[in-house]
């Protein structure tokens, strides 16, 4: 046992190098994969922060609703829905109440022509009792329930719209029913007419403004009278309690979690106090996607930085059993059982992992030390605490143990197959195993490009996937594959490349020339290597730098786009009032320039009709250019070129290509718009028709964020004024000297673009997202710099008898120098150039068609932009990092007496 | 670079005095101590000695990969006692050539044999690099295997490429360390007969170290190192009977050292008594002579 042991330490001394080098790279590779998990701990913090805002099992006093589901997520029945109505009036709920909504309704109106009809998204919506309405809507006639059949309320609005006044009666059809099927027909008679009281009121679940195309009825009318004989399910339905909120356990939820059904049967607690009990599968739903989307983003994150790990560790690996291979063969040509060795070896190579591990253990408890008490690494400003990495610490625990064993077996595979050869043999089928191997990798080379390319082309052509988030694990593994294609590529083409290199260098005087010549020619594997890290390293560095700034840029340009300008000014005047002068803001100190316009909603026509709203943004050519946010981006011709086709004539509009689409309109062409003019004798808005030739047809423009929004139209604010009876309410955009947070003094009705962005850089959920960013960029940076000195250590050895050699053929010291030197700059110059150029057209590739929400402003598709400041520090990092191990690894090399390297030789 | 003042043009190599010492563990290690040796042009020494006996260090020393402590080397005319870097290297690449036992010694692994052979000549900056070691590797037999790189040779192949490479700068002497102690015996003998074929073409000079004291077969003399100093030397008879006869070796203070079998003749004590007559010296056990 004891001669075990001291055979055993022998052989560790002998080969001290390698199972330095080894150790340091296997535990490096621990840590970094036990680290994952305090990362996740710690960056993503402000993740679940903005996550568990939104928990809807949180208490919180609010105004809510939920669908009436089953735990199937059946919608209930119109049977099942008249006991759940019953039972919450039995429980007492003085405001409580059911909401049916059935929105496949269409409505055929006496009025309107069948052969042209309008279609309307109408349909019943009703609620408990009409009487529960009293202090939101004011009402203008009969209860529905008054009048035989079906009786509905129509907003005021739709009365405005249609000409409908109580008394008029409607058809309504099925919408899989033709227009003309008197089966499938419903007779209405409208009974009066709604409208809303106080819009801001919470217990309107939608804005009111959207219900005024809906008919008002009650639950009675709707499930005696609109019954299920047609259709037994119901469109879907949810009902509503109002409380202040108190009193929420997590055991109450559970509870009712684990009932049968989603409602809450134990009505007789439901008062004026008490809150929503239960939330909607769908909130849920949300909840755990959000999860998971953050737990695939963290382990999307972990990607690049395993596969830069793992091409170090094969690195190793091979290294280390190139090593004991020649040891086994000459064990073997002496009769020493393969079988003796190879205990041996699996000895000492469980030693080094049991170092390894220890080390990567400590690593990782170091790390999660600093990335804990130092948030400010991660940019994070947020209560993470990272003790979620020691409350599971069997997961790193068993990945050290997984990751030790798989090198354990790679180690042995490796060394089995040799080990049958002598020495002799082996060296005789050397070639032909070297040829076998190229081959091989000619072959999975390819197919990590393919792959590459493939994922790639689908990821961004395919209409399926438009946009890609933060959780596809593609987003930045598919930088790190390409990195890692390009480089497979480089390392395959590197000897054809470099032949006319390596030519042109044999041609300068001097033999370290010739040798870096002939080097470079014939020994692509020395470099393969180095070559993979760095360029996997600075592509991915690239592209992280440049989506980071391209978040960074869309926040900014989105917000800009929203407002408008740096700042907006929404001025709403009590009759009579007069707008405040514009030089109260162009006299303010920091403002570069202020434009005024209106902005109203409009409807598209001679008769206004519901299906046809417009968003009409009056401003003024002259000055809109010089105080608005313009993108290139936003349209082929500059703002200066639509402005000046705008000023052109009174009655010239921009409109936007949703518009033009629409309604079938080209540049030239005349159309009638109507914008609301104040109101008639009883309240209701008196529409103001007028014309517009279009001028120019844009893509986007300022506070008009996109085809999500009604179609737009842009006339000059002055020719829109003439319209109008009376002052408007208007928007001031303003452009700063600097972005700055400037207050006008307008309270809510003021927008600072620049307020806004900094409160969402602020956002946890936002913070979280750059800190996985950042923990990934410096991961692998760090990774990389590591792997390549421990190349460099690797690698000494081979170098110091080469060195030996070249020095005995005479080769003096300063051309050794040379000749080492110019290995790790080819190495550093070639594998930056190639990584940063595949990093920044990864990041234009991916980048131009990236749409992530991190706003809540919804998805706009990027701009990508490329940070060419971080690439080129990190290219500087990895030349600095090149210069050091040039300057450490040369002067060791000089300073080695060539019968010092040449005994090296010896035991090889 | 100073030349001996007694420089005789056919000597090419004249050590005398030889003192090397090495630090080792904190402590300092003989390797060579007032060893003397000479050898004339166009000779084929082979050294031969147990482990540690200082015969790699003398090689080192003879190739000036090495300096001495103490003494004075001079090799083909030069002096490499405090031979500067810049004449050490100028000396490697022009005035000897190597071949060693591990052919990752001898050889740049990433270069073609043929790269290889004309290294050194590139190296000199002699002219037809290429051409003259097309030649070479023609003497050695390895005309056809040009573009292989060493990996894709045979350990025999290999030591073939190594010859040429030692020859490649037209040196005045090849040293070669174990040249075929990797190598199976047929193979040996392969590499001893072209070692001494190369001689008779070229008429260079070489110095084999061995432990074998079989390479007496192979070369002109052979000189044995015991404890840092020549103590005897072989030399193949001349009348055709492959019989060879050992010479102790006797240094300029009278100093000499006996053969391995000698002390068991001498008995226990150590000394003996010495009687000249005429030519010959003749030693006695001390205890038969008080007896």
């Amino acid at each position: 046992m004891i001669g075990a042991l001291v055979r055993l330490a022998a052989r560790l001394r002998a080969h001290l190098l390698a199972a330095v080098a080894l150790v340091l790279g296997l535990g490096v590779f621990f840590a970094v994969v036990a680290v994952v998990p305090v990362y996740t701990a710690v960056a993503s913090q402000g993740v679940l922060d903005d996550i568990a805002a939104d928990d809807p099992t949180a208490p919180r006093p609010q105004f809510s609703w939920f669908w009436v589901a089953d735990r199937d997520e059946r919608p209930v029945r119109w049977d099942e829905l008249a006991a759940v109505d019953d039972e919450l009036r039995g429980g007492g709920a003085d405001r409580l109440g059911v909401e049916v909504v059935r929105t496949d309704l269409r409505l055929r109106s006496r009025r309107f022509d069948v052969a042209q009809p309008v279609i309307a998204p109408l349909g019943p919506r009703s609620i408990s009792a009409i009487a529960e309405l009293g202090d939101l809507v004011r009402i203008d006639g009969a209860d529905p329930g008054a009048v035989d059949g079906v009786g509905v309320l129509i907003s005021a609005s739709l009365a405005d719209e249609t000409g409908l006044a109580p008394g008029d009666r409607l058809s309504l059809v099925d919408p899989a029913a033709a227009l003309d099927d008197e089966q499938r027909t419903l007779t209405a008679t409208i009974t009066g007419t709604w409208v809303p009281i106080d819009t801001d009121d919470p217990r309107w679940i939608v804005d009111p403004g959207n219900l005024v195309d809906e008919l008002l009825t009650d639950v009675s009318t709707l499930i005696g009278e609109i019954d299920g004989d047609r259709s037994p399910v119901i469109a879907g339905a949810q009902w509503y309690v109002v409380g202040s909120g108190a009193g929420i356990t997590p055991d109450r939820v559970d509870d009712i979690r684990s009932g049968q059904r989603m409602v809450d049967r134990r009505l007789d607690a439901i008062g004026t106090d008490v809150e929503l009990l239960l939330a909607p599968d769908d909130l849920l739903d949300e909840f755990q996607r959000r999860s998971d989307e953050l737990r695939a983003a963290l382990a999307a994150s972990a990607v690049p930085g395993a596969m830069i790990v793992a091409i170090f560790v094969l690195l190793a690996v091979s290294y280390h059993a190139r090593q004991r291979q020649t040891e086994l063969a000459i064990g073997r040509s002496r009769g020493i059982p393969v079988a003796h060795s190879l205990g041996s070896i699996a000895a000492e190579m469980a030693v080094i992992l049991g170092v390894a591990a220890l080390l990567g253990a400590v690593l990782s408890f170091v790390l999660a030390q600093l990335m804990v008490r130092t948030r400010a690494f991660l940019d994070l400003d947020t209560g993470a605490s990272g003790a979620g990495f020691w409350q599971f610490p069997h997961v790193p625990v068993a990945l050290l143990v997984a990751c030790a064993v798989g090198v354990l077996v790679a180690q042995l595979a490796l060394l089995v197959g040799p080990a049958r050869r002598t020495i002799v043999e082996r060296r005789s089928r050397r070639g032909r195993l070297g040829a076998a191997v190229r081959s091989t990798a000619s072959g999975w080379d390819l197919a990590v490009v393919g792959v590459v390319v493939a994922v790639g082309l689908q990821r961004t052509r395919s209409d399926a996937l438009p946009v890609t988030g933060l959780d596809d694990p593609w987003l930045i593994g598919l930088p790190a594959a390409a990195g890692l294609a390009v480089g497979l590529l480089v390392v395959r083409a590197l000897p054809v490349v470099i032949r006319g290199a390596a030519a042109g260098l044999a041609l300068l005087p001097g033999t370290a020339w010739f040798l870096a010549a002939r080097r470079l020619r014939h020994a692509p594997e020395l470099h393969r290597g180095p070559l993979l890290l760095v360029i996997m390293s600075t592509a991915l560095a690239a592209f992280l730098a440049s989506l980071s700034l391209t978040l960074e840029r869309q926040l900014i340009d989105e917000t800009h786009l929203a407002t408008g300008a740096d700042h907006a000014i929404v001025e709403i005047l009590l009759p009579g009032a007069a707008p405040t002068p514009i030089e109260a803001f162009t006299e303010q100190p920091g403002v570069a320039a202020v434009t005024r316009g209106i902005e109203l909603d409009g409807r598209f026509g001679e008769r206004v009709s519901a299906a046809q709203p417009l968003e009409v943004i009056g401003i003024d050519p002259e000055t809109f250019a010089t105080a608005s946010h313009w993108q290139r981006d936003f349209d082929e011709r500059t703002l200066n070129e639509l402005m000046a086709s705008l000023g052109a004539g009174p009655e010239h509009v921009l409109v936007s290509r949703s518009a033009a689409e629409r309604f079938d309109l080209g540049v030239g062409d005349r159309f009638r718009y109507a914008v609301p003019g104040g109101t008639d004798g009883i309240g209701a808005t008196a529409w103001l028709g007028t014309n517009g030739t279009v001028a120019a047809i844009v893509d986007r423009f300022p506070r008009w964020t996109g085809d999500d929004k009604a179609p737009l139209v842009v006339p000059r604010a002055d020719f829109l004024a003439a319209q109008l009876p009376e002052e408007n309410d208007s928007t001031t955009l303003v452009r700063l000297d600097e972005p700055a947070v400037v207050d006008f003094g307008t309270g809510p009705f003021e927008t600072s673009a620049q307020a806004i962005i900094e409160r969402e850089q602020l956002r946890p959920g936002r913070q979280g997202v750059f800190g996985i960013l950042t923990a990934t960029f410096v991961a692998t940076t760090v990774v990389a710099l590591l792997a390549l000195v421990l190349q460099s250590l690797f690698s000494y050895r081979e170098r110091a008898i080469e060195t030996g050699v070249l020095r005995a053929l005479g080769l003096g010291r300063r051309g050794v120098g040379v000749f080492v030197a110019f290995d790790f700059v080819v190495i550093g110059v070639l594998g930056i150039a190639v990584g940063t150029v595949t990093g920044v057209g990864i990041a234009r590739w991916l980048l131009g068609d990236l749409a992530i929400a991190l706003t809540s402003g919804g998805e706009l598709a990027g701009t990508a932009r490329v940070d060419w400041a971080v690439t080129g520090a990190v290219a500087a990092v990895f030349l600095a990092a090149i210069a050091v191990l040039v300057a450490v690894v040369v002067p060791l090399l000089r300073r080695l007496r060539p019968f010092q390297a040449l005994k090296l030789g010896e035991s090889v | 670079m100073n030349h001996p003042r007694d420089a005789d043009d056919d000597v090419v190599v004249d050590c005398d005095q030889l003192l090397k010492v090495y630090p080792l563990d904190g402590q300092d290690v003989i390797a060579l101590q007032g060893l003397r040796l000479t050898i004339r042009r166009g000779e084929r020494v082979g050294i031969i000695g147990a482990s540690g006996s200082g015969k790699s260090t003398l090689l080192n020393i003879l190739g000036a990969l090495d300096e001495p402590t103490a003494g004075r080397v001079s090799v083909a005319g030069v002096d490499l006692t405090n031979a500067r870097p810049a004449d050490r290297n100028r000396f490697r690449r022009s005035t000897v050539g190597f071949v060693w036992q591990q052919g990752s010694r001898n050889l740049v692994h990433h270069l073609s044999a043929l790269d290889n052979v004309a290294l050194p000549r590139r190296a000199a900056r002699l002219d037809d690099p290429e051409g003259r070691a097309r030649d070479l590797l023609d003497l050695v037999g390895l005309a056809d295997r040009g573009s292989h790189r060493p990996a894709e040779l045979s350990g025999g192949e290999q030591q073939r490429v190594a010859i040429a490479v030692a020859l490649a700068n037209e040196p005045a002497l090849v040293l070669a360390d174990e040249p075929t102690g990797e190598l199976d015996s047929a193979t040996s003998l392969e590499i001893y007969e072209l070692l001494r074929r190369v001689t008779a073409t070229t008429g260079l000079t070489q110095v084999i170290v061995s432990h074998d004291r079989e390479l007496a077969r192979h070369v002109d003399r052979v000189v044995t190192v015991r404890e840092g100093r020549i103590s005897a030397e072989h030399r193949s008879l001349d009348d055709q009977s492959g019989g060879i006869e050992e010479f102790l070796a006797v240094d300029r203070f009278g100093q000499l050292q006996l053969g391995e079998q000698h002390p068991d003749v001498l008995g226990t004590d150590g000394l003996v008594t010495a009687t000249v007559d005429g030519d010959e010296i003749r030693l006695r056990r001390a205890d038969r002579e008080r007896r």
